[in-house]
């Protein structure tokens, strides 16, 4: 089954995005634990996206889809904004971000941690951020 | 949605975090932080039992003032997380290199120790 959402590109609208996973999660056999893990890889996604490829421009919109399948779960974030390529993203030490006293950089360690696959493919009609879970 | 209140009492600052730590809401949490560092008077304790949702923002903030407080000799405790946002913690190993407690009193335990 798939169901998505729409939402303009502000990080206010992220408590949407949380909410949809979480209504679309709600009949899988998953614990509280693994769903809040899910919500949290797509609300990083999501902010990732809202912040670095739509540069914070709200008249922007971003879709996000959920399919739960036999046995895995396909989250699709697209967007049309210039793009952000998470697997060119270079993963930071977490000592070396306590030290240097900085306050972010580990939103997609906790993707990559989370998710079975991380997919990011750029089109014309938008660049598509897939993250697959098995379950 | 986040609501951070602040109370002070003998040496502690109790900071009480209600709602969601995200990335639209954890410059909040970031300014209750800061405003005990720039004071240096009291230690900090934070009630995490109503804190339903923390994403990477809200856990960058807490990791930018491990040292922060060190360098003051401010003691640093977070006290009531629950299994879901403890496990974020856990996912980096925060759990690891800052302090989590059950309890209120066991991190009034903890600031009032040598």
């Amino acid at each position: 089954m798939k169901t998505s959402i729409q939402i303009y590109c502000n990080r206010k609208n992220l408590a949407e995005v949380r909410e949809f996973i979480a209504s679309s999660l709600a009949e899988t056999p998953l614990s509280e634990i693994e769903v809040n893990a899910l919500i949290l890889a797509v609300d990083e996604v999501c902010a990732n996206v809202i912040i670095h490829s739509a540069a914070c421009d709200g008249h922007k919109k971003l879709d996000v889809f959920v399919d739960l399948k036999t046995n895995n779960i396909v989250f699709e974030v697209i967007d049309t904004g210039r793009g952000y390529d998470l697997s060119k993203h270079k993963m930071p030490e977490l000592d070396e971000i306590i030290k240097a006293k900085k306050k972010g950089g580990v939103g997609l360690m906790l993707v990559h941690k989370i998710m079975d696959k991380i997919d990011f493919i750029p089109s014309n009609n938008g660049n598509i951020i897939r993250l697959i879970k098995h379950i | 949605m986040v609501d951070i209140e602040t109370y002070i009492k003998d040496n502690v600052a109790l900071i009480v975090i209600n709602g969601d730590v995200d990335a639209s809401s954890s410059i909040y949490l970031d300014e209750s932080l800061n405003n005990q560092l720039t004071k240096k008077e009291y230690n900090v304790v934070v009630d995490c039992s109503e804190l339903h949702y923390i994403s990477s923002a809200g856990l960058g903030v807490f990791m930018s003032y491990i040292e922060e407080f060190k360098g003051t000799n401010q003691k640093f405790v977070l006290f009531g997380l629950s299994k879901k946002v403890r496990n974020v913690f856990e996912m980096l190993g925060l759990d690891q290199l800052m302090t989590l407690v059950e309890t209120k009193e066991e991190a009034l335990v903890f600031v009032n120790e040598n």
